[in-house]
C-alpha cells in the first residue's frame, strides 16, 4: 500500500515534470486574451488544451448551408476543466448532447408533499370515476402499456388518457406540433368536444366521463397543469434531441475532406457570425495578441524561461520545430542556436466566434437545448419541493466551470491565424545554424513538450531567418506554411486561443 | 496564475453637472446620487471599471434618451442582427434569438447582466402561466359565465404556447439560409425602422467617447465628450479606503495612471416590445398582470392569480438577483474603439504590456503603443456581410422584470 502511495506521488510529479511552463503560458495567454476582447466581451475566456479534434475550422459550412463536419465536432464537445489552471478541455465529438440526454433521462417533474397530498386527497374523492375513465377507454382502444406511459412521462394511466390523449392526441396539438391543452382548459370548455377535432369515433362515452372527472378535480386542476407542462416540457427535449429531423431544428453535416453529406439528421448547433465577418476580422491583422519570452541557460542541461517578465521555471527544452517528413529540431539545442533567446509569439488577426446549440422554443418544439429543467432540478436537490428534481444523481459536477464544472459547453470562441513566432538567439553561431537548417521544411511547433501550437499533415509552419550585425546572433522565424494557407475552403483552420463556457445546471 | 490586486483605493468622485438615476437600473448607479454643477462631494465607487463606464455611458446617451442601461455580457448569439425584417416583413430569426433571450444576472460580476439562450423569456413565462390559477373569490364563484381573470388567462397561455396568424404570431426568416419558419412564432415589435437604424448606425457624429483617467493619487476623471466634440460631462470619482489602482475586468491587471478610452460610434437605441395580448382581439402574448398579481397574492384566499406551485424563478428585479426579464431596449453601435495612453510610467503595475487596444469587431491597431484609433471602417466591411447577417455592437440594455413591476390588468 505505502509503495503504491509512493508510485502514485512519482506519476503525478511526472505529470507535473511533463507540463512544466503550462501554468504560466495559458495564465499569459488567457490574460492577453481577456486583454483583447474585455471591451466588448466582459466575460472570462479559458484557453483550450489541444484537442482531438485539431484545430478549428472557421469556414462552417458549405455554398449550400450543410454544416462543416469538423466544426461540428469541435463546438458539440462537453467542457471540462483541463489538467492547468484555468485551461478548459473538450471531451470527445459529440460528447455534449450524449450528456444532456442522460441528464434529461435522470429529470423528472414531481410535486411536493403538500401538493401531491393535495392533489391525492383529490384524486382520491375522484378514484371511481377516474376507474370508469380508464375501464372506457381500455375497453374501446385496448390496455394502455407501461412503454406507453413511460415514453411520455406519465406516471397513471389516466393522466395519460387525459394529460396525453385528450391534451395531445386528440386535441391535434401533437399532430400540429404544438403543446397540449392544459386539464384548466378541458375543465373550463364549455364543450369538451369542441376542443378535441381528432377525436376518434365512439369517443363519446370517454369525453363524458373526462368531463365528469375534470369536474370532481377542478380545484387542484393548476396542479395537474404544472405536472402536465413539466412532463410535456421532457418529453419534447428528449424527443428533440434523440430524434432529430428538419422538421425540430435536425442538421445535415458535411465532411470537410469527401464533401459527402450525412445521410441523417442531427442535433442542431449554430454558429452566429457569417463567415465574412470572421474572415474580415482574420484578415484584420492590427488587432494583435503578443506574448514574450526568453530563455537563459541554467544548471545542466536545463534552461529557465520567463515569460513576460514574470518568475521563471526550469525546463529541459522550451520549443520543438517537428518536420512533417519526419524529424525534429529542438530549438535550443539544434546547431548553432543558443539557450539564449528572446521571443516573440504573436497572433495576428483575431475573431471572437458566437455559438450554441439550437434553442428548444416552447411555441414551436424546435430546437433541443433547454437549461431551465436542469438548473432547477440542480437547485432543488432533494428538498421537498414541487419541480423539476433528478430521480439518479448525475454522474457530472452540475457547477459552474470555475467551481469545477465538468457539464458545459462553448459560447464563444476567441480564434486567431497561427502565431508569428520570432525567436532571436544571442551567443550563438549563425554560420553552424544556416549550414544544418532545412529552410525550405515545414512541420509543426510544440512548446514546452505538450503545448501543439497547430497541427497539420503537411506542417502549419514555414520558418525563415535572418542574420544579424555579427555571427553571434540571428533571428528564425515561423510564421503560417504555404501548405496551409492554400487548403480547402472547408478546411481553413485556425489557433483557438480560449473560450467561454455555459454550464446549463449552474 | 497568481494575481497580487486586491488594493482597494480611496480617491475622490466628483461631478460637474446634474446626474439623476432611477435607483431600480441594477448596481451600477450604486454610487450616484442627484448632483448639481456645483456639488464638489466625492463619493466612493468599486474598484472595478463596469460601474464608471455604466455611469459614464448613462451620462453621455442622457442628451439622446431617456433610458439607463446596464451592461451586457457577450451572449452566445454573438452581436445584434440588427437588419430585424426581409423585404417582406418576415421577422430575422437572428433578431428573434437575441431579443427572446431571458435576462438573468452575471455570474462574474454584480454590474453585468447576462442572457439565456434563444427563447429564454418565452420559456420561462410560458411556464409560470402554466403554473397561474385565477382564484374566483366567493362573488364569481356563484355566476355561470367564466370569469374574465381566468378566461384572460386561457388566451394568454393559448396564445404564447400555440401562436397563430390569427392569434398575432409571427413567422421567422432563417438570416443565414433564408428558409422561412413552417410554424408561427411568438411575435415582437420593433418600433425603430430599418432606414433609421441604418442611418444612425453609419452616422459617425451620433458618438460618445469616455475618457477614464486614472492619475494616483488624483481622483479618477471621467470625461464624456458627445457628438460634435462637446465636452458633456466630467465626472472625479474616488475610489473605496485604500486602493490605490483601478481594477480592470477580468484581472486583466490594475492601472494607477493612465487614460482609459472607449468611443462609441453610430450609437442608437434598438426599441423592443413583446407583442402585447389585445383582449378585444385577442391577439398578442404577453401581459404580465398575471404574474405580478400573483407574486403580490400571497394569501391563496385572495381572489386574483396565484402559483399553483411555487415559482423556479426569482421574480424580483435584476438588482435583487431577478432572473425572469426581458429586453426592453438595446443601446448599440456601428463600432467600438478602446484606446489607451499612459501618463506617466509605470503605467500598468504588473506588466506594462498588458493593456492594449482594444477592438472586437472593428477598428485598427496603428501603432504599438497609446492612443490607437482607426474609425474608417463602418458597417460595410472589406467582405460584405448578408444584410439579415449585419451585426451591430451592443452595449447595454434596459429591461423589464415582469414579476416586479406594478402593472394593472
Amino acid at each position: 500500500m505505502k509503495s503504491s502511495t509512493k508510485e502514485m506521488e512519482n506519476v503525478a510529479t511526472l505529470v507535473a515534470n511533463s507540463q512544466t511552463g503550462g501554468d504560466e503560458f495559458y495564465a499569459e495567454l488567457q490574460k492577453k486574451a481577456q486583454d483583447a476582447v474585455a471591451s466588448i466581451f466582459k466575460s472570462p475566456l479559458y484557453p483550450i488544451q489541444y484537442p482531438s479534434q485539431g484545430d478549428f475550422l472557421w469556414n462552417w459550412q458549405n455554398m449550400n448551408n450543410d454544416f462543416n463536419e469538423s466544426t461540428y465536432n469541435y463546438i458539440n464537445s462537453v467542457v471540462a476543466p483541463g489538467d492547468i489552471t484555468n485551461t478548459a478541455k473538450l471531451g470527445s465529438p459529440g460528447s455534449f448532447p450524449n450528456a444532456y440526454v442522460q441528464i434529461l433521462n435522470s429529470i423528472m417533474y414531481s410535486l411536493n408533499t403538500k401538493d401531491q397530498g393535495q392533489l391525492d386527497q383529490a384524486t382520491k374523492n375522484a378514484s371511481t370515476q377516474g376507474g370508469t375513465v380508464v375501464s372506457d377507454y381500455q375497453t374501446c382502444y385496448g390496455n394502455i402499456s407501461a412503454e406507453e406511459m413511460e415514453k411520455v412521462k406519465v406516471k397513471t394511466k389516466l393522466d395519460y388518457i387525459i394529460g396525453y390523449i385528450f391534451g395531445s392526441v386528440w386535441s391535434g396539438k401533437e399532430a400540429a406540433g404544438e403543446s397540449p391543452i392544459s386539464y384548466t382548459q378541458m375543465t373550463e370548455a364549455r364543450n369538451l368536444k369542441k376542443l378535441l377535432p381528432n377525436r376518434p369515433a365512439s369517443s363519446d362515452q370517454v369525453i363524458s366521463d373526462v368531463s365528469i372527472y375534470l369536474n370532481i378535480m377542478s380545484p387542484v386542476n393548476a396542479l395537474q397543469d404544472a405536472l402536465q407542462n413539466g412532463s410535456w416540457i421532457l418529453t419534447s427535449l428528449k424527443d428533440c434531441t434523440e430524434f432529430p429531423t428538419k422538421k425540430n431544428g435536425g442538421i445535415k453535416t458535411v465532411n470537410p475532406n469527401t464533401g459527402v453529406i450525412s445521410d441523417k439528421f442531427n442535433v442542431g448547433y449554430s454558429i452566429n457570425k457569417s463567415k465574412q465577418e470572421i474572415s474580415n476580422d482574420l484578415q484584420n491583422k492590427g488587432r494583435t495578441i503578443e506574448i514574450k519570452m526568453e530563455t537563459h541557460s541554467a544548471s545542466g542541461s536545463e534552461m529557465n524561461v520567463h515569460i513576460e517578465g514574470q518568475t521563471g521555471f526550469s525546463v529541459g527544452s522550451w520549443l520543438k520545430f517537428g518536420i512533417s517528413g519526419g524529424g525534429s529540431y529542438d530549438m535550443s539545442k539544434a546547431e548553432g542556436t543558443s539557450t539564449d533567446c528572446s521571443v516573440s509569439m504573436k497572433w495576428e488577426g483575431y475573431a471572437m466566434i458566437p455559438m450554441g446549440p439550437a434553442a428548444w422554443q416552447q411555441a414551436t418544439e424546435k430546437g433541443w437545448y433547454y437549461a431551465d429543467p436542469i438548473s432547477q432540478a440542480v437547485a432543488n436537490a432533494e428538498k421537498d419541493i414541487s419541480g423539476f428534481k433528478f430521480v439518479i444523481k448525475p454522474t457530472f459536477n452540475m457547477d459552474t466551470f470555475k467551481n469545477g464544472g465538468n457539464f458545459g459547453m462553448l459560447n464563444n470562441l476567441l480564434i486567431a491565424n497561427y502565431p508569428t513566432v520570432e525567436i532571436t538567439y544571442q551567443n550563438a553561431n549563425f554560420k553552424k545554424f544556416k549550414e544544418s537548417w532545412e529552410e525550405h521544411a515545414s512541420g509543426n511547433l510544440t512548446l514546452f513538450g505538450f503545448i501543439k501550437l497547430g497541427s497539420f499533415s503537411q506542417g502549419v509552419y514555414k520558418s525563415s531567418f535572418k542574420e544579424s550585425s555579427d555571427n553571434s546572433s540571428f533571428k528564425v522565424t515561423f510564421s503560417a506554411s504555404d501548405a496551409i494557407v492554400s487548403v480547402p475552403e472547408l478546411q481553413q483552420s485556425a489557433y483557438a486561443i480560449g473560450g467561454a463556457v455555459t454550464n446549463p445546471g449552474a | 496564475m497568481t494575481k497580487s490586486i486586491v488594493r482597494i483605493l480611496f480617491l475622490p468622485l466628483l461631478a460637474s453637472v446634474a446626474l439623476s438615476y432611477q435607483t431600480d437600473t441594477y448596481e451600477t448607479a450604486q454610487y450616484s446620487n442627484t448632483k448639481n454643477d456645483t456639488d464638489t462631494t466625492l463619493q466612493p465607487v468599486s474598484e472595478s471599471l463596469y460601474p464608471i463606464l455604466t455611469d459614464a455611458i448613462n451620462k453621455g446617451i442622457a442628451s439622446f434618451y431617456q433610458e439607463q442601461i446596464t451592461l451586457i455580457q457577450y451572449p452566445s448569439q454573438g452581436s445584434l442582427k440588427w437588419y430585424y425584417q426581409n423585404m417582406n416583413g418576415i421577422f430575422n430569426e437572428g433578431t428573434f434569438n437575441y431579443i427572446s433571450a431571458r435576462v438573468q444576472p452575471s455570474e462574474d460580476s454584480k454590474y453585468l447582466a447576462s442572457l439565456s439562450h434563444a427563447g429564454g423569456f418565452p420559456n420561462a413565462y410560458s411556464n409560470l402561466l402554466n403554473n397561474i390559477y385565477y382564484n374566483t373569490g366567493e362573488t364569481e364563484q356563484l355566476t355561470d359565465s367564466i370569469p374574465q381573470g381566468r378566461w384572460a388567462l386561457y388566451q394568454l397561455t393559448e396564445n404564447t404556447c400555440n401562436p397563430t396568424n390569427a392569434n398575432g404570431g409571427m413567422k421567422t426568416i432563417n438570416p443565414n439560409t433564408g428558409a422561412i419558419s413552417d410554424s408561427f412564432q411568438v411575435a415582437y415589435t420593433i418600433l425603430n425602422s430599418i432606414d433609421q437604424l441604418r442611418t444612425e448606425l453609419k452616422n459617425n457624429r451620433k458618438s460618445i467617447k469616455i475618457e477614464i483617467k486614472i492619475n494616483n493619487p488624483n481622483p479618477i476623471n471621467v470625461q464624456i465628450i458627445t457628438c460634435n466634440e462637446t465636452t458633456t460631462d466630467s465626472i472625479l470619482y474616488c475610489l473605496p479606503d485604500s486602493i490605490t489602482s483601478l481594477l480592470l475586468p477580468f484581472n486583466a491587471g490594475t492601472m494607477e495612471n493612465g487614460i482609459l478610452g472607449m468611443e462609441y460610434y453610430g450609437v442608437t437605441m434598438f426599441n423592443i416590445l413583446p407583442k402585447k395580448w389585445e383582449s378585444e382581439s385577442n391577439t398578442g402574448w404577453y401581459n404580465g398582470f398575471p404574474i405580478a398579481d400573483a407574486v403580490k397574492n400571497t394569501n391563496p384566499k385572495n381572489k386574483g392569480y396565484h402559483f399553483a406551485v411555487t415559482p423556479k424563478y426569482n421574480l424580483g428585479l435584476l438588482k435583487d438577483g431577478g432572473d425572469f426579464g426581458f429586453i426592453t431596449n438595446l443601446l448599440i453601435c456601428d463600432s467600438l474603439v478602446s484606446t489607451f495612453s499612459d501618463l506617466e510610467e509605470p503605467v500598468l503595475k504588473e506588466n506594462p504590456n498588458t493593456l492594449t487596444p482594444s477592438n472586437l469587431f472593428r477598428g485598427n491597431r496603428t501603432s504599438n503603443e497609446n492612443v490607437v484609433i482607426n474609425l474608417k471602417e463602418s458597417i460595410f466591411p472589406k467582405l460584405s456581410v448578408p444584410i439579415l447577417e449585419q451585426t451591430a455592437t451592443v452595449i447595454g440594455g434596459t429591461f423589464c422584470f415582469p414579476g416586479a413591476e406594478k402593472v394593472t390588468p
